[in-house]
């Protein structure tokens, strides 16, 4: 159990890591709005250069990103396999059939670009945690969502239950360790049995767990009480965020290139420079 | 039956940049009648010494035979080894989890396998043992119980077990002084079922009162395994090792210094009074 770590942050300087956690949080979702807009492997290509530039300069190595792909493998996988079977092209365009099985080219390069999307779709966000702690993103995202406070909508209530959410993760961790170990010394057997065996054995360790996190919360209410806590009101910061000018260079770079990814879609100037007569773009 | 540990080591995440040893080279011989008391500061290594000797921590390197029990090989009897070696947690409470005390108790003699009589049998016994009462509290919640009750509760569930060796992590931690004293007690008369009782504390009170051999941890390694006495009554081997003394020996030990004859290695409220008493009618300050 101890392996587990949430948040995968990178501790190294870099430009990325020092960028406003606000700035990375839009860049973050305008990116994966411009990966649903890139439909050409050209496209795909330009984004792999943007990613690997900005993996570059977040000094966190390729490999270590890359291994966050392993947990999206099977989904790659499922959902090649599944585009390729089910794709109804026309005849002349089939690769290969047998019996029900028709395999169409055109289907291969739909799966091809599937998981191109859903690859980068995921490293995106990849390279934001690695660069960025959850205390910081919990702040960008209060501090992005401050207007619907508003509409009386508890902002800071909620990046405050996210925060402690992520502090005691691994506190729970450490606690589940100790109780399983704790039953597992009254001969407690959870590695044998079916699975409805095993989570019927879990049911010793999320007992205790859940009554020592009712107590751990009662507690931490009390002592937030004691110390005056009363939400967002007249809250100061530690760790004041600043939107600096290598922020908004960053913002403007990514806006090029969303503008080049739409251009390279939408064909903006046919009468300056025709894409569609580039027939290889596929 | 004993228990021999050889040049035991163990170190956390192996082969990461995470590592971190934790025992280095500890031999300890614990036999048959001993009340074992492990010392040493947070992070010495003590609790993952004890967590070695039921096999919750497996041995990386060196021996140790627990009951003639080799616990090195990767296949070995748990069910014999964990019901041999009771294991009492710190804050052992938390782990408490059934609807009634007599099911919590039945918990650890259930999963050995015993027949539904002789686990009803133990489960009375042990929370007798434990000094509650069996009728009035086998069907209540053990999450009403107080705070010392639950403690108790929880040490009648691995007594149940009827262990041949007891291992307890700081029974008394956060308990007021009367609990810290009755759970001595009752530890003392479970001391008579057992054959072995090995005792983390950090309390030396409560080492010096119970113990007959203390092992003494410092930075994963044994400093060395005293008698009471002997260890307590080496003034400058404590203030190296920053152990405290026992509250009676300390006084004893503030007299002497100032010239009183009294002994250095006393451990127990009786002594320290007698000794006082005799000194004193020695200087005639109060009558024979």
């Amino acid at each position: 159990m101890r392996e587990i770590t949430l948040g995968q942050y990178y501790p190294v300087r870099s430009v990325i890591h020092s960028l406003d956690p606000r700035a990375k949080l839009v860049l973050m979702i305008a990116y994966i709005v411009m990966i649903f807009f890139v439909d050409t492997f050209v496209g795909y290509g330009l984004v792999l250069l943007f990613l690997l530039l900005v993996i570059f300069l977040s000094k966190v190595p390729l490999g270590k990103v890359l291994k966050s792909l392993k947990m999206i493998l099977f989904l790659v996988i499922f959902t090649v396999v599944m585009s390729v079977l089910f794709y109804n092209g026309n005849e002349n365009d089939l690769l290969w059939g047998w019996g029900i099985i028709r395999i169409y080219s055109q289907g291969l390069i739909n799966a091809g670009k599937m998981a191109l999307r859903l690859i980068f779709l995921v490293l995106g966000p990849t390279i934001l945690t690695f660069t960025t702690t959850p205390v910081q993103l919990t702040d960008a995202l209060e501090s992005l969502l401050k207007p619907l406070s508003y509409i009386k909508v508890p902002v800071h209530s909620l990046a405050m239950v996210m925060s402690i959410a992520l502090r005691l993760i691994p506190t729970l961790v450490e606690e589940t360790d100790k109780i399983q170990n704790a039953q597992k010394a009254r001969c407690a057997d959870f590695e044998t049995g079916n699975i409805f065996k095993r989570a019927k054995a879990m049911l010793p360790v999320l007992i205790p767990l859940f009554v020592s996190s009712f107590r751990r919360a009662d507690e931490l209410a009390d002592a937030m009480d004691s110390r005056c806590y009363r939400g967002a009101k007249g809250r100061t910061r530690m760790k004041k965020m600043h939107f600096r000018l290598r922020d908004a260079v960053s913002l403007l770079i990514f806006a090029l290139f969303f503008f080049v990814i739409l251009w390279l879609r939408y064909n903006f100037f046919p009468a300056f420079f025709d894409l569609s007569l580039l027939t290889w773009l596929v | 039956m004993p228990v021999r540990i050889e040049n035991l080591n163990f170190e956390y995440n192996p082969k990461t940049p995470f590592a971190k040893r934790a025992l280095f080279d500890v031999t300890l011989d614990i036999n048959d009648g001993d009340f074992f008391g492990v010392i040493g500061h947070t992070g010495s290594g003590k609790s993952t010494l004890i967590s070695h000797l039921n096999a919750l921590t497996r041995v990386q390197s060196g021996t140790l035979f627990v009951n003639g029990m080799d616990l090195s090989p990767k296949k070995i009897d748990f069910k014999k080894l964990r019901s041999t070696v009771g294991m009492v947690f710190q804050y052992p409470e938390y782990q408490l989890f059934a609807e009634t005390v007599e099911e919590d108790v039945a918990f650890g003699p259930k999963n050995i396998g015993l027949s539904a009589d002789e686990i009803s049998q133990r489960v009375r016994e042990a929370i007798t043992m434990v000094g509650l009462d069996y009728q009035s509290i086998r069907s209540r919640s053990p999450f009403d119980l107080s705070g010392g009750q639950m403690r108790r509760v929880a040490l009648a569930g691995i007594i149940a077990m009827r262990p041949d060796i007891l291992v307890l992590d700081e029974p008394t931690a956060g308990l007021d002084p009367r609990g810290k004293q009755e759970i001595l007690t009752l530890i003392k008369k479970i001391k008579q079922t057992c054959s072995i009782v090995i005792m983390i504390s950090h309390n030396m009170d409560e080492v010096s009162a119970c113990c007959n051999r203390i092992a003494v941890f410092s930075e994963g390694k044994v400093h060395g395994v005293y008698e009471p006495r002997e260890l307590f009554a080496q003034k400058e081997l404590l203030e190296k090792l920053n152990i405290d003394m026992p509250g009676v020996t300390n006084i004893a030990s503030m007299l002497a210094d100032r010239g009183f004859n009294v002994d250095r290695s006393i451990i127990s409220e009786d002594e320290l009074v007698d000794a006082i008493v005799g000194e004193c009618q020695r200087r005639g300050l109060c009558a024979k």
